[in-house]
């Protein structure tokens, strides 16, 4: 046996999916979370897995993906930072000085994460040609360093002007920081450089990231090393992993260097998830969404390939800035609506479905737990779709009654039946979450229905079938992997990722001059991945490199991101790459500028090292689709109540084929296969629906 | 029949979307950062009469404003014989048929299912330059609009879907930045093409009777929501006054007015008392109070609701035509926003003392904006950096003013990084920091800090513009606040100050001169005595305060050796 094993740790729970490469046999467990102490769940997780087999001695790689460093900002429980910046500047403190919420004359602007106080100005100044304006006085960083320790700071954040196109001045001063803590008997001193983690130009939202980098560093490296004792003290020999944002993964001593990149890297598993099912299935272009109990989840991959973007903001909605972070995020975009959103009628008069949601406790009105309030799983019951019964393969047993006392009310409002009104609440979340496709799709430029909608979490498999009717999307995926496992079984199939952006803007012309300084640019890029990679006991040999520009027309300030071929290249590459960037540019915007200049802004390099995506164990056939027929149940589409079959999910045999209308159940998500659909089982137990003839 | 309440609920969230996301594709396209970075433009769709459904707006200016271009469009064509076809896009600026400047250039699309006219889509930005006397098409020394620029009446842009070129090139041979103008233009254009695809896409799925239905329902839940609003809100008359600094060829300053009535159903507004208009380019269009008053209006009920034309139907203006604050022709308006957001400042003094949860102190309220023009060196290529700048707000009943936020004129606009001002213009951006020069308004809640921004200018015989309030009036304080510092720009020559002023027409800056702007800092709520000592403490190591000041106006004694108040000292100092 030699094991990989995933551990996602998610708001209310941690789960933990190992797999054995070489036979396919998996086991997997759901633990409690154990804020703020996370690594207690993780261990009682390790418990439990080595109680159905899973010896950690056996394993070769752990992959983790954890919500401390995002926890640690939220919570305001991170390091005393102390930062050094250039002399004359007030960047943390004006930032962008917008105004989002811009009606309300008591706005308030995010609290910059290092105060005045904190703050040390150092006389240097790099200018915008890359040239020193002025020379680094080492003095004044050696008396800065001496009095941020002074103040207690736990770790300290560097961020000079103009650093993203020459850094020289930013690490000569780390270099002067670490030695001045040392001296101060400080031995593993934190220190953050901007133009670590961010290439790309405006000041503040690179000096930010520093600052957040800086301030979850202590309390992450600190959670990291204690997990690393207790797996190794339980005979762990392998490789530990953590998920990264961009949805590849990396060593624990790279992420401990630059946790910030690790920020979101639990939902973004679910994406990958939906990219090793989408190999595995031939299905290049997937759509993945993530139906949960307050929010819903999506994100896009063409050819296999997610987004990635770097403008990424934490804390951002539609009323407050948030923080900039700019490391490379998977676009995930969420709403407030999830199987327990609450629906209400607003003063105007309309339905509205979240973003309240009742949670796990009091739950849906319908559990009899003491909710009051309808939601949206109340809605389902309703009208049929959910079992009137009982839930999870009959562990949850369900008030039909308490859902339609508690619709009344709304019903009464918009003088219309308890179904109706139950009928609306559902066309309305649908309504919700095709926007958050169309949001995910259309907005950038991709058209729905070339895509394969995937759809897990608790609520995603039944509301599937209507957002593919709406956005004609003509073929969904209900993987066999158990819906509340899903990220983690997705860690599984992440690959050792570095990305490295530089920002270096430069008209495109055709002269050897530029041929050379493009090639020089991506050559020293891949440069130093490589040399991330080998600190990882790679050999760079092995590692995949994809290259991407984003360019825009003079003026412009929002990109396109383009791919470009790989090696030297040539007058013949760069036309090709300029010609997919006015395609792309028509593509995204409907028009486009063939005689502007074309500028290029960023030079976006990925390495991979490959990683073998997990199988998913192949089902023998068994049975007929008789076999897996419960009976049949009324249910209400919006116009007439009729009589629907119900067939249990885990024993529908592989082949055969459901015309729609009917239900799935399976012991925890249940599938609605609509009119137009019809659903089968392939042969890993995936539920495939295509539009029926 | 049964009404279809719960289609008609989602064609409306749909018909709210399809504004927002005519904004975020506008923002992606444009080729001028006052759109992208400072996002002085909103997209918005009307129904067939021009009435406002949905808006999506960075910007509060433009909010008054969007169904007038509608209707202004579909009446020239009319009058005019203009001829109207699917597809049909018209372009213009005339600020008295539909306000503010004639930067401010307007798309108006018709949009029709089949045959029939069903809504029209609208959109409005600040282009960089139209001509006229100075480079941006602003300064202060226009008597009359046409020395401002090129006035465009309403005109094809697109006819049956092509481009116009003859009105398109009129345009462009008018400007001193062609390329950026024709891009920005486009932008809008490809934005309203987008709003038309998705408005059909709706009938196709609906159907149109039910489309119709959902744009009226969606004004009427704006009237339901204004008049709940205006139940739970403080009745009564409230008044205000302030001066804005006299321009050249004016004898004095000029006293502004506003009385404000909120009755169970209606929030009125009497700007009857102000001047004539002026021989100065701060005049402003019916539309530009309109929108000031809806700006406070929407402050004062609900800054989240979602605004529509039955929302805004609770508001009366009056103002007579002439003044100030509702130009004819031939005033110039090319620095309107100054006085348009006087107004909204004038109902936000009036009202503040009495809705403390909704308003703070006074802030800086110019939009600080300045236009630097020059030839830059380096690609030979002629350049003009437009921007607003943040300043300090004032304090509230419960919280400090913020420091460097941009203006009421302004919303979600960013102010430029320096590392883009660098690459983008021959400038070396020498300080970006807090206004330390000026200082704040001190109280029991502090105004914020303005800001300082130092330009080295790198390009020979660069042209100035400006053209700034506030800059002998500071920001009011509530309640014995103090009222907070003045906005101003210096130009520094070998180090020396050769000006230091807010109202600049053609000044040519050499290489090697430092443009520095400081914006105000904001005024205070409450006396400075009865801050909370540790909060003077805060600002003190954050080297906002100074001992001496700490003691002088808070009245608080700290010990700079362990960084303590001196309780003891202190409550003895308050108390004397």
């Amino acid at each position: 046996m030699v094991w990989r094993v995933g551990v996602d740790i998610g708001g209310a729970f941690t789960d933990l999916y190992a797999l054995d490469q070489k036979t396919g046999k998996n086991e997997w467990i759901k633990v409690e979370s154990s804020p703020p102490n996370f690594e207690e769940g993780v261990l009682h997780g390790f418990d439990e897995l080595e109680k159905h087999g899973v010896q950690l001695k056996d394993a070769n790689q752990v992959i983790h993906g954890q919500t401390v460093v995002i926890n640690t900002i939220i919570t305001r429980s991170g390091a005393n930072v102390g930062f050094i910046t250039t002399s004359g500047y007030d960047i943390l403190d004006i930032q962008r000085a917008n105004r989002r919420d811009i009606f309300n004359l008591k706005y308030k602007k995010p609290t910059p994460f290092v105060s005045r106080y904190m703050t040390e100005w150092i006389d240097e100044r790099i200018d915008s040609d890359e040239s020193i304006y002025k020379p680094l006085n080492e003095q004044e960083v050696k008396q800065a360093t001496e009095s941020l320790i002074k103040k207690g700071a736990d770790s300290i954040a560097i961020g000079f002007i103009n650093s993203y196109i020459n850094p020289e001045h930013e690490i000569k001063a780390r270099e002067i920081v670490v030695k001045t803590l040392k001296e101060h008997g400080i031995e593993n001193p934190l220190v953050t450089i901007s133009s670590d983690l961010s290439r790309e130009w405006r000041e503040y939202e690179r000096f930010n990231t520093a600052v957040l980098n800086a301030y979850v560093q202590p309390i992450f490296v600190k959670y990291i090393e204690k997990l690393e004792k207790a797996l190794k003290e339980r005979g762990f020999n392998g490789v530990f992993y953590l998920t990264l944002a961009s949805g590849g993964m990396a060593t624990s001593d790279y992420a401990k260097k630059y946790p910030i990149t690790t920020v979101e890297g639990g939902p973004i598993a679910g994406i990958i998830g939906g990219i090793i099912l989408g190999e595995l299935l031939d299905e290049n272009d997937i759509i993945v969404i993530d139906g949960g109990s307050t929010t819903t989840k999506a994100g896009l991959a063409k050819d296999l390939t997610p987004q990635v973007s770097t403008e990424y903001w934490i804390e951002q909605d539609d009323w407050n800035a948030g923080y900039p972070t700019k490391v490379p995020v998977i676009n995930i975009n969420e709403i407030g609506t999830g199987g327990t959103s609450i629906v209400w009628v607003d003063e105007a008069g309309n339905l509205q479905v979240g973003p309240e949601a009742a949670g796990s406790r009091p739950g849906p009105v319908c559990y009899g737990m003491g909710g009051k309030r309808p939601t949206l799983t109340d809605a389902y019951v309703i009208a049929g779709y959910l079992n009137p019964d009982h839930l999870l393969g009959g562990k949850l047993k369900i008030h039909k009654d308490l859902a339609e006392d508690a619709f009344r009310d709304i019903a009464n409002k918009l003088n219309i039946d308890i179904k109706d009104a139950a009928y609306g609440a559902i066309r309305v979340a649908n309504d919700n979450s095709s926007n958050l496709i169309r949001l995910i799709s259309i907005r950038r430029g991709f058209d729905p229905r070339e895509f394969t909608l995937i759809a897990h979490g608790g609520s995603g498999p039944m509301m599937a079938p209507f957002l593919a009717e709406e956005l004609a999307i003509p073929k969904m995926v209900v993987p066999s992997i158990q819906s509340g496992v899903f990220n983690a079984w997705g860690m599984l199939g992440l690959d050792i990722r570095h990305e490295l952006v530089q920002t270096s803007i430069i008209p495109i012309k055709e002269t050897e001059e530029f041929l050379e300084l493009i090639n020089s640019t991506f050559e020293e890029l891949e440069r130093k991945i490589k040399a991330a990679f080998e600190t990882e006991n790679i050999n760079p040999n092995t590692v995949e490199m994809q290259r991407y520009l984003d360019m825009k027309y003079e003026g412009q300030a929002h990109t396109v991101k383009v791919p470009c071929p790989d090696g030297k290249l040539g007058i013949k590459e760069i036309k090709d790459v300029v010609n997919l960037y006015h395609d792309a540019h028509y593509k995204e915007y409907g028009f486009n500028l063939p005689d502007s200049v074309v500028e290029i802004v960023n030079y976006d390099t990925a390495g991979l090292y490959r990683i073998e995506h997990p199988k998913i164990e192949k089902q023998t056939d068994q049975g007929s689709a008789e076999d897996a027929f419960l009976g049949e149940r009324k249910v209400y589409n919006g116009t007439k109540e009729m009589m629907v079959p119900v067939y249990k999910k885990e024993k529908l045999p592989a082949g055969a084929t459901l015309k729609g209308l009917c239900i799935i159940e399976g012991d925890t998500s249940t599938i609605v296969v609509t009119e137009k659909f019809k659903a089968s089982h392939d042969e890993y137990g995936n539920l495939i629906m295509t539009r029926g003839e | 029949m049964i009404k279809d309440t719960v289609s008609i609920r989602i064609i409306k969230s749909s018909l709210d979307n399809i504004a927002k996301e005519m904004f975020w594709a506008t923002v992606k396209t444009a080729k001028s950062s006052i759109i992208y970075e400072t996002f002085d433009f909103a997209p918005a769709l009307t129904n067939a009469d021009g009435d406002l459904i949905s808006i999506g707006t960075g910007i509060p200016v433009f909010l008054g404003v969007m169904p007038i271009i509608a209707k202004a469009v579909m009446e020239d064509i009319e009058k005019h014989n203009l001829g109207l076809t699917p597809g049909d896009i018209f372009v213009i600026n005339d600020p008295y048929r539909i306000s503010t400047h004639l930067n401010d250039v307007a798309l108006a699309m018709p949009i029709f299912y089949k045959d029939e006219l069903i809504a029209i889509g609208t959109i409005r930005g600040h282009v960089n330059d139209v001509g006229g006397m100075n480079p941006g098409s602003w300064g202060p020394d226009a008597t009359e609009i046409f020395q401002e620029g090129l006035v465009i009446p309403t005109s094809h842009f697109y006819k049956d879907g092509k481009l116009n070129t003859e009105v398109v090139r009129l345009i462009l041979h008018n400007s001193r930045i062609p390329d950026f103008v024709y891009g920005d233009l486009e932008a809008f254009a490809a934005a309203l093409r987008y709003a038309y695809g998705r408005l059909n896409e709706l009938c196709d799925k609906y159907g149109v009777e039910l489309v119709r239905e959902a744009m009226d329902d969606r004004i009427d839940d704006g009237r339901i929501m204004a008049k709940n609003r205006l139940k739970e809100l403080k009745k009564g008359e409230f008044f205000a006054e302030e001066r804005i600094e006299k321009y050249e060829g004016m004898d004095e300053d000029l006293r502004i007015t506003a009385k404000i009535k909120i009755t169970d159903d209606k929030f009125i507004v009497d700007f009857t008392d102000n001047p004539p208009q002026v021989k100065a380019p701060i005049n402003t269009t019916y539309a530009g109070v309109y929108t000031a008053v809806a700006t406070a209006f929407t402050a004062v009920t609900d800054p989240h609701v979602a605004l529509n034309q039955g929302y805004l139907e609770a508001l009366e203006v009056i103002c007579p035509e002439g003044t100030l604050f509702n130009a004819l022709s031939p005033a110039p308006v090319s620095c309107y926003w100054e006085t348009t957001f006087y107004a909204v400042d004038l109902i936000w003094k009036a009202l503040a003392p009495h809705f403390p949860d909704k308003f703070t102190a006074g802030h800086f309220l110019s939009v600080v904006s300045e236009t630097l023009s020059m030839m830059d060196p380096r690609d030979n290529k002629y350049k003009i950096l437009c921007e607003p700048n943040p300043g300090g707000w004032g304090g509230g009943i419960d919280k400090d003013g913020e420091t460097c936020l941009v203006s009421v004129a302004d919303g979600e606009t960013y102010c430029h990084p320096v590392e883009v001002i660098e690459r983008d213009y021959p400038i070396r951006v020498e300080r970006m920091s807090l206004n330390f020069d000026d200082g704040i308004g001190h109280g029991a809640h502090r105004g914020g800090f303005g800001m300082r921004k130092d330009y080295r200018v790198l390009a020979d015989e660069a042209n100035m513009v400006c053209s700034i309030n506030r800059i002998q009036y500071p920001p009011w304080g509530v309640e014995g606040g103090e009222d907070g510092s003045c906005n101003h720009i210096v130009v520094i020559r070998d180090g020396k100050d050769i000006w230091d002023g807010g109202r600049a027409s053609d000044f040519t800056i050499n290489k090697g001169d430092i443009v520095s702007i400081r914006s105000g800092g904001g005024a205070g709520w409450g006396g400075p005595s009865e801050r909370d000592p540790q909060l003077v403490l805060e600002d003190y190591k954050n080297g906002l305060v100074s001992i001496e000041e700490a003691k002088e106006v808070y009245k608080v004694v700290i010990d700079s050796n362990d960084l303590s108040v001196e309780l003891e000292a202190t409550k003895k100092l308050r108390n004397e």
